[in-house]
């Protein structure tokens, strides 16, 4: 079947995600979607598998238009969306798990065991998996996981698959199977549309690529007819202004405070080392998933590190809690800030305070609510942070003002290094430059920062080095004369 | 797969041997457990019970619970006893009918509640504990209903029997048994309960209306409590309204988890309820045969509750090291 779009936009409480999107995917063809993070792509396969409602545009099935209103719509239109993160039911046989939600008869009639348990085995033969449908899920390996969501496709005999990440939970080995499965389904008449951040994945298996950037798409190209280069081209546009680092004096003594070597966690990172100087912003750049989040966590005392050592101020440690790493001057402005970085029912000052407790108590280990007042008054005067009362309930706040009063918590308790994850996400652009000169500042006062961000531009403006990673692992560090969008770009996709 | 293995696989293992470890324990200390008088008496013990738990089992399958389920079975009670009182001569099959809608009305009330209104089952059944006990208090002015109102027929339903010397009710309840068992495990709408307690989210992207088997759930653990009031009714003959089917639902919740019911929704079978219910009413029955003080009672029942919930656990643990030991 042909499957086109019209014109399609969708915007989100005012905010247009994406806009005017003319796309087609053929019968017998691969379509690799690409694009950063926050690009439209996501929510452009989202509307073609009826989870999200477009506002504006068209959508035709082998010409004639269909409204696709939820998932089940567009699964009765012969379109069927693999998850990134197999949807799987556990407890239940692997036919179960291939049959369910269009099992034959109503409610209450039978189950035809036999029926759904031999056309299983058959579907599951015909893309090569030896598995027994009576099996209970549990325990199986994801990609097993995700083949049996694919014979879930092939049992409603739709003709549209849009895989989103597919290969991004798999081993390379378990990556060669599921391409031999896309290329016969391809052979078979199958229209795939196949989202990766791999581009030497997308040479491999696409026939066509489109690509997004900013809710737009960009363009549609056979993949022999585009370079790699001309993909990431595509992929970060236009040059968008860039501030001048600011260099600080303490940066000149180079005095290293934190050195991490060699350190992994399975799954997620593997042999890190880098050094962190005082006055230094480094920036961590990558797309989701690399690896980053998990190494500020691990450096913060959230989570473990398997192997390796960490030397801070010239003594190996072990941050065992994020309490322990608080008080040796770490601290650690989370990604997830309603999540993990406020205390959404709890008053603003109580939560600037909040990683403070000595300093605000008395002997007997009572809270002097004057000292707290006075204590958090100095940040919301200083960052003008926009509230009634420092009584106000935090979760109350808009974004912007929210970040502003973690970060006053990890002034408060003046850190030898702070982390910063995703600092400016979700904050308007006037709060963004006033995040950026307090960053500046800290580090003007000595303070080492990490700075871990999505947003290219961001990590250019502030960071002197850059680290890039990729799947886990580091694949550049950049001096920050050295870097531009187009190097990151390379070293973080490649 | 060898004949063992397959026996391995079973998950209901655990608790069953478990009952043989409290049946061999107490009947060593006491053979006077082995004698018929104590299996009869556990087994007309259970029927009520029993009943309760199928509903409430398919509840937390699909992920929630029903801690309402004996104020539920009150109101059934109290409202059939008066029915007794004007019109004594309801027969058996109208009693039932009219019961299991009281009860079906109650079990609805609360998934409503819970789907449309998206708060936590605990929370909103743990308010219609004791709302529906209060609507008992006001429907009957806190009157009992004495044995002299409830009529015989209904009264025999517990005693008498038609098939061999098996009581009546523990047939009926067989029977209810038997159709949840083949509900459960090869309708669709079975299937589509364990898929909704597994994952909902999945559920949901299936095409599974998960709202529709939330409110099935609710209405048949509802039905079935209702149903357990006319059991009440004929197998005590009172119903008081302040005593009628309080803490019950403690006794059933514990059988139905016993039973291997995961918590977390998704799992658990017909097969391993009856047997925690049944492990349940054996240590109720041995615990005044082998002479343990009353004041005792209460608190080993619990203990043995607590130790069988481990032991399971542990079981279930041994086995599947072995089986992956095995397959290896």
């Amino acid at each position: 079947m042909n499957l086109y779009t019209k014109n399609i936009g969708k915007t989100f409480s005012g905010v247009n995600v994406l806009r005017e999107v003319n796309f087609n995917v053929e019968p017998g063809e691969v379509h690799a979607l690409v694009g950063e993070n926050g690009a439209g792509k996501s929510t452009f396969v989202k509307i073609l598998s009826g989870v999200y409602t477009p506002t504006e545009g068209e959508i035709f099935l082998d010409e004639k238009k269909i409204q696709i209103a939820s998932p089940i719509a567009a699964q009765k239109n012969g379109i069927s969306l693999i998850h990134q993160e197999p949807q799987s039911f556990s407890h239940l046989s692997v036919a179960e798990n291939i049959f369910m939600g269009h099992m034959d008869g109503s409610n209450f009639s039978r189950v035809k065991w036999n029926d759904i348990n031999q056309s299983s085995e058959k579907i599951l033969s015909s893309i090569g998996l030896e598995i027994n449908p009576k099996n209970i899920m549990e325990g199986l390996s994801i990609a097993d996981q995700q083949m049996i969501e694919i014979a879930g496709a092939l049992s409603k005999n739709s003709k549209i698959l849009i895989m989103d990440e597919p290969t991004s939970p798999l081993t390379p080995n378990e990556v060669g199977k599921l391409f031999d499965i896309v290329n016969q389904l391809k052979k078979q008449g199958m229209a795939i549309i196949f989202i990766s951040h791999r581009l030497e994945e997308i040479r491999a298996i696409a026939d066509r690529v489109t690509i997004f950037r900013d809710g737009d798409l960009i363009a549609t190209k056979k993949i022999n007819e585009i370079t790699n280069d001309e993909i990431i081209k595509f992929m970060i546009g236009r040059n968008i202004e860039e501030i001048d680092v600011i260099e600080n004096d303490y940066l000149k003594k180079n005095e290293t405070i934190l050195s991490v070597n060699n350190i992994s966690q399975p799954g997620n990172f593997k042999n890190i080392s880098f050094d962190l100087k005082k006055g230094e912003i480094l920036g961590f750049a990558g797309l989701v998933g690399a690896g980053r989040t998990e190494i500020a966590k691990t450096i913060f005392g959230a989570e473990n590190y398997v192997e390796g050592e960490i030397t801070y101020k010239g003594n190996i440690i072990l941050n065992k809690s994020p309490n322990e790493a608080i008080h040796k001057g770490f601290g650690y402005v989370p990604e997830d800030r309603k999540q993990m970085g406020i205390f959404g029912s709890v008053a603003v000052e109580d939560n600037i305070t909040s990683a403070i407790p000595n300093d605000i108590s008395n002997n007997f280990g009572l809270i002097n609510t004057k000292t707290v007042t006075e204590k958090s008054s100095e940040y919301i005067d200083k960052f003008d942070i926009a509230l009634t009362s420092g009584r106000q309930l935090i979760q109350e706040l808009s974004g912007g003002n929210q970040q502003k009063c973690i970060i006053s918590k990890w002034l408060l308790s003046k850190p030898s290094i702070l982390i910063l994850d995703e600092p400016t996400r979700g904050v308007d652009v006037g709060v963004k430059s006033e995040m950026y000169e307090i960053i500046n500042q800290l580090a003007n006062m000595g303070t080492a920062i990490i700075l871990i961000s999505s947003e290219l531009p961001e990590i250019l403006s502030l960071s002197h080095r850059i680290i890039v990673m990729r799947e886990g692992q580091i694949t550049k560090i950049l001096d920050s004369k050295d870097a531009s969008q187009e190097t990151i770009m390379k070293f973080a996709i490649s | 797969m060898n004949i063992f293995d397959k026996f391995l696989r079973i998950r209901e293992l655990g608790i069953f041997s478990i009952i043989i470890i409290v049946v061999v324990i107490a009947s060593s200390i006491d053979s006077r457990f082995l004698t018929v008088d104590s299996w009869r008496a556990v087994f007309l013990a259970i029927p009520l019970i029993l009943v309760m738990a199928m509903g409430q089992m398919m509840v937390i399958i699909c992920r929630h619970v029903d801690i309402s389920i004996g104020s539920i079975l009150a109101f059934a009670a109290i409202i059939i006893g008066f029915i007794f009182i004007h019109y004594p001569g309801t027969p058996l099959w109208l009693a039932l009918l009219i019961t299991a809608s009281v009860g079906m009305i109650m079990g609805l009330v609360n998934g409503i509640i819970v789907t449309h209104f998206n708060v936590h089952s605990i929370i909103v059944t743990l308010g219609t504990l004791s709302l529906y006990r209060g609507l008992v208090f006001i429907v009957s002015g806190g009157r009992q209903i004495d044995r002299n109102d409830i009529p015989v027929h209904i009264i025999s339903f517990s005693q008498t029997s038609f098939f061999f010397s098996i009581p009546a009710i523990l047939i009926f309840s067989a029977i209810i048994v038997l159709i949840t068992h083949v509900l459960m495990r090869h309708s669709v709408l079975g299937r589509e309960i364990y898929a909704t307690g597994s994952n909902p989210e999945a559920a949901h992207l299936k095409g599974i209306n998960i709202t529709k088997v939330t409110l099935f759930c609710f209405g048949v653990c509802g039905m079935l409590a209702g149903i357990a009031g006319l059991f009440y009714a004929s197998r005590f003959g009172y119903v008081n309204p302040g005593v009628t089917g309080v803490g019950i639902e403690f006794i059933v919740i514990a059988g139905v988890i016993i039973g291997g019911t995961s918590i977390t929704g998704g799992s658990g079978s017909v097969l391993g309820t009856f047997l925690g219910i049944l492990l349940l009413g054996i240590i109720n029955v041995a615990l005044p045969v082998l002479n343990i003080p009353g004041a005792f009672q209460k608190a080993i029942y619990g203990l043995i509750i607590v130790l069988a919930l481990s032991l399971d656990q542990l079981i279930i643990f041994r086995v599947k090291k072995l089986r992956e030991s095995s397959n290896a």
